[in-house]
């Protein structure tokens, strides 16, 4: 039986224990690793504006740099990617990086970064921050390469949000992936409404809720959308 | 309106739609709805494939619910699969064999009230990106016009999508995919939200939301924001 990336990925993360910040950590390392890039960082950005508000991981030197750049400059693609919804892909900085960011892609370049690549952690409207790939050389990433780094990205919006518990069951982990289904964002809304509660806490409700009945998160999303299912807002056990 | 008409106001809609304040889910709206009315079916669905070739949906006629299932169950078996994995239509299988290619889906199918189902892949170049999935509740026979008619609303999906015909960089059109499937997922949030807030069925909420947005020139993206941030109050029909 093949495993999942989402839960390779998160299973390597949290290999060697420690906590969520431990598990982001190893997730840049790997990530750089794997899709041989100069360095990779993560960065959580405000609600209110999407300005970047700390730097939660990075690796040594490029990344780390340029991570802390963008948060003593308040521009940079993390900020726009999450404020955008979508990936900011820079294969060649050099022609399109000062168009974008004028003072942060000055520092990029200066400090010898040649292509970018940022990936927002989101759901829909719920935006945390973004993951960067720092390269020193132009490329792009192929098809595959895009596919592993949004995985990446999933499995990082999982550490920032979910703070994974050390020794917790990782297949449980996988199975709170939010994944494809649409009832579980029509679920996140309706209990956001239903409780008054912010979009992010509804979906970490759902989630709370599935782990501790040991059901997938799709099973308790129809549940809650055919209303057979009401939430609390404190959740037993 | 005849089917002519239909179709040219689908083509003045997309010539309309090709400016700043495009938005591709909108389009994707329209043409599975346009192709639900001009085409002998009673259930349209467009997906897009991720790049790790997983589909997703990214519009469908309502009821919703049914077709999200179906769509769901394509990732393995389904006219969906196969036109995605054959880069080509998959139309007018027999029943017969329909039953024998994709015996879970054909279940599923027949659960929902439809006995047959046809597939056209949105294809650039080489590639195909996505695919539009048509259900039948009859098994007649896709006549040679509605084949084409049905390709070429798909072909205008991939334009709308890609947003311009020359897009020759990748890395553009990964981004504009993505967005396309993030928005999604908001709409759907925010579908829950105004679901739970009027009391109205997911797919009324949709219909609400969808004729504010046009009716003040909003993308659908944006105001689906603006009801999950509280901005927008929708007033309830009567």
């Amino acid at each position: 039986m093949s495993t999942s990336p989402y839960r390779r990925i998160l299973d390597s993360a949290m290999l060697g224990g420690g906590d969520a910040l431990n598990g982001a950590e190893r997730l840049c390392q790997q990530c750089a690793t794997e899709l041989a890039v100069a360095g990779v960082g993560l960065t959580i950005t405000s609600t209110v504006n999407h300005r970047p508000e700390s730097v939660v991981a990075a690796t040594e030197g490029m990344a780390e740099r340029l991570e802390s750049a963008q948060y003593n400059l308040g521009e940079g693609p993390c900020p726009t990617a999450t404020s955008l919804g979508r990936p900011v892909l820079h294969p060649h900085l050099a022609s399109t990086g000062l168009a974008a960011w004028p003072r942060f892609a000055r520092v990029a370049l200066d400090s010898g970064c040649a292509s970018l690549f940022t990936f927002p952690l989101q759901v829909g409207l719920i935006r945390v921050g973004a993951l960067t790939l720092y390269a020193d050389q132009p490329r792009s990433l192929d098809a595959d390469e895009l596919g592993e780094a949004l995985v990446y990205a999933e499995v990082a919006l999982a550490l920032v949000l979910g703070r994974e518990q050390p020794g917790a069951d990782h297949h449980e982990a996988a199975e709170l992936w939010i994944g494809d289904h649409l009832e579980v964002h029509q679920a996140t809304g309706m209990v956001a409404e239903r409780l008054g509660v912010a979009l992010v806490d509804a979906l970490l409700l759902l989630r709370a809720h599935a782990y501790s009945h040991q059901r997938s998160l799709v099973d308790v999303a129809r549940d809650v959308v055919a209303r057979r299912l009401y939430l609390m807002q404190k959740e037993d056990g | 309106m005849n089917r002519e008409q239909q179709l040219v106001s689908v083509f003045v809609h997309l010539a309309d739609t090709l400016t700043t304040e495009f938005e591709a889910i909108d389009l994707m709206q329209t043409l599975a709805e346009t192709s639900r009315d001009v085409l002998p079916v009673e259930a349209t669905g467009i997906a897009l494939s991720d790049p790790r070739g997983r589909l997703r949906v990214l519009a469908t006629t309502h009821p919703a619910a049914e077709l999200l299932e179906l769509f769901e169950i394509q990732n393995s078996e389904g006219p969906c699969y196969d036109c995605f994995q054959s880069a080509t239509p998959i139309v007018n299988l027999s029943v017969e064999e329909s039953w024998q290619r994709w015996p879970q889906f054909m279940a599923c199918a027949a659960d929902a009230g439809y006995t047959s189902a046809h597939a056209f892949p949105l294809r650039l170049r080489d590639e195909v990106i996505g695919v539009m999935n048509l259900f039948c509740t009859s098994s007649v026979e896709l006549p040679e016009d509605d084949i084409g008619v049905a390709q070429g609303l798909c072909d205008i999906a991939t334009i709308g999508l890609l947003q311009e015909r020359a897009v020759r960089e990748k890395h553009l059109i990964a981004e504009q995919l993505q967005a396309a499937l993030n928005s999604r997922i908001q709409i759907e949030q925010a579908k829950g939200i105004l679901s739970e807030r009027l009391a109205v069925p997911l797919d009324e909420a949709f219909v609400m939301m969808r004729k504010h947005a046009r009716a003040n020139n909003l993308r659908l993206a944006d105001a689906a924001a603006g009801v999950i941030q509280g901005q927008l109050v929708l007033p309830v029909e009567n």
